[in-house]
């Protein structure tokens, strides 16, 4: 549930990328902080949290415009993927709004893939939210290994695997060189508000 | 601390990091105090406009004061808005130090600090004692500082010193200054652990102030070397003469409640029926969980509490006449009314106490007195978590 400050006049919104551990959730944030600096207010702050780094900024995406008279501010976390990490977890994903999956197009991966998407599923259960219900997209991230002899996994395998059900938009990417980035987390910050504007009943 | 507190509550409600970040979204300035019934004392974090500047606890300060913090599973806090005015010893963003602290705390950096199951474990001594023990994570009872008003003389035991012992007679307090003790209770099957005592907690309870209660019900021996201070116990008649008979009522039953429960953990681990709870012919009273803000003493009849357990429902104990229940904050023994129901029998008569005039004598209380009911209530939480392990695992 988003926060709203009244003193600031702001409704800041929790955006959180999930993922297997080295699928490319950091890079995906380290990625918009560089290229979005104009748009980031503060820091990033980066914990370094084993196997993945937990990183943490604010973003303020002017293109979307004032709701309410109100300016959004967007709350960019990565979560930690080791089940030791349970606190972090639990407090990152604590009033998530939206929700970009990085899944990871490396044919290893695969099973890592489903796995994480299954965990995502029982840790937002556990907050009383369901998976289908909170706004969603998915990345294909490391698309740029396509032709390097790597074995990657079609999108429509992929598709197949993680998106059946829940039929989220889906966006092929590549975190390292920026390609698909900004276009997931854009259609995730319109659907994360259009639900916010449907919870609210705001009509603009 | 001047004038009222403009929020405050309970971090098993709201936990560290949405308070952070509630008096962040807002800006705040002010100072937040913590404490937690488990640590040595309270802690202390100073906010400017919404940032954790600076942070003191028992030991330490900035950064590792606030890091500790987040182990706290338990406790209560308040915030004061007024202008600070202390130099800034943290300099990361609020984000950063929670998103910090509970790594920290994942790795198992910050110690989790708490009663019952929420804690790990207890921390591994050095020393052994000679009771079974029931249970691996009981965790050792602890207090804030103390008065030293009311210690009249110092003493040194050395390990396996036994300071009580059982059924004998004896009408002194002791607060433990130092080192660890541990509580023993005769069974049929030996000698066993109900309880694990640190610094700040007490040894002796308000049944001294009762002609027939002066009969130790628990031995009471030093696990390494332990520093006491004997407490004086005419100050403390003193003060407990001058309370309203309903708080007294209220203390001794208290007192009562848990040596019934320590009953009860004996005939549940020997198997024996020395104390039987008569769950029979007696009607549900209060669900466990209930949000009834009310507190009883019997006049007539009797209840019994009995809390849920993963092998069913376990009748704890059972209260008589002159005895207190109910819902109070400052009495919080793991029973009802979060954790037991209450069951009562037909000829239940009750009269209606008023909470917030306890409440209100509660806080009037010297801080003697205050912790002795403290550790009072979390040895009777910890032996009801003992008896419910039993259950679970028998």
């Amino acid at each position: 549930m988003a926060n709203f400050n009244s003193q600031e006049r702001t409704i800041e919104c929790k955006i959180v990328y999930y993922g297997p551990g080295r699928g490319g959730k950091t890079t995906n944030l380290e990625y918009i902080y560089k290229a979005g600096q104009k748009y980031t207010t503060g820091d990033m702050v980066s914990i370094d949290t084993k196997g993945d780094r937990t990183l943490f900024f604010d973003f303020l995406p002017l293109g979307l415009g004032k709701v309410r008279g109100c300016e959004v501010k967007m709350q960019l976390f990565t979560v930690p993927g080791q089940v030791k990490y349970a606190s972090t977890r639990k407090m990152v994903l604590k009033g998530v709004d939206g929700l970009v999956f990085v899944a990871d197009s490396l044919e290893i991966r695969r099973k890592a893939n489903l796995m994480s998407l299954k965990d995502l599923q029982d840790n937002l259960k556990e907050e009383g939210k369901s998976i289908f219900k909170t706004p969603l997209v998915l990345q294909y991230n490391k698309r740029d290994l396509e032709g390097t002899g790597l074995p990657i996994m079609p999108i429509e395998m992929m598709e197949n695997d993680l998106n059946r059900k829940l039929k989220a938009p889906s966006f092929p990417g590549s975190a390292l060189n920026g390609t698909g980035v900004g276009p997931a987390l854009k259609r995730c910050m319109e659907i994360t508000l259009k639900r916010l504007r449907k919870e609210l009943e705001w009509t603009e | 601390m001047p004038g009222p507190p403009v929020l405050q509550g309970n971090l098993s409600f709201i936990s560290l990091s949405d308070l952070f970040q509630l008096l962040g979204g807002n800006s705040s300035t002010g100072v937040l105090q913590v404490s937690c019934p488990y640590a040595p004392g309270p802690a202390t974090v100073y906010f400017q406009e919404g940032v954790p500047i600076h942070a003191s606890n028992a030991k330490t300060q900035g950064v590792e004061a606030v890091n500790a913090l987040f182990g706290w599973m338990e406790g209560t806090f308040s915030f004061h808005s007024r202008p600070v005015r202390v130099p800034s010893t943290i300099r990361k963003s609020r984000m950063q130090i929670m998103l910090d602290a509970l790594r920290l705390l994942d790795e198992g950096a910050i110690e989790k600090v708490g009663p019952r199951s929420r804690v790990g474990g207890a921390q591994p001594g050095k020393l052994k004692g000679t009771g079974t023990v029931l249970w691996e994570s009981m965790p050792v009872i602890k207090g804030p500082v103390i008065d030293y008003m009311y210690v009249v003389e110092e003493e040194v035991f050395s390990h396996g010193h036994r300071v009580v012992t059982e059924g004998r007679h004896g009408n002194w307090i002791w607060i433990v200054l130092e080192g660890e003790l541990e509580v023993l209770r005769e069974t049929p099957k030996g000698p066993i652990t109900i309880a694990r005592l640190g610094p700040g907690s007490f040894i002796g309870t308000f049944m001294i102030f009762l002609f027939e209660g002066s009969i130790r019900t628990a031995h009471v021996s030093a696990v390494g070397n332990v520093r006491l201070g004997l407490l004086d116990t005419q100050r403390l008649y003193g003060e407990f003469a001058k309370l309203s008979s309903e708080f007294r009522n209220l203390l001794l039953s208290l007192s009562r409640r848990l040596i019934k429960t320590t009953d009860r953990l004996v005939d549940l681990y020997c198997g024996t029926k020395k104390s039987p709870v008569a769950v029979k012919d007696k009607e549900v009273y209060w669900k466990a969980g209930t949000t009834r803000e009310e507190a009883y003493a019997i006049s007539s009849g009797e209840i019994c509490l009995a809390c849920r357990t993963k092998k069913g429902g376990l009748p704890l104990i059972t209260l008589e006449r002159e005895d207190v229940f109910g819902n109070l904050p400052f009495a919080c023994t793991g029973q009802e009314p979060q954790d037991a129901s209450v069951l009562a029998s037909k000829n239940l008569e009750l009269e209606k106490l008023d909470p917030a005039k306890l409440q209100a004598e509660h806080a009037r209380l010297s801080l003697t007195f205050r912790s002795l009911v403290e550790t009072l209530c979390t040895s009777i939480s910890v032996t009801t978590q003992i008896a419910r392990h039993i259950a679970e695992t028998k």
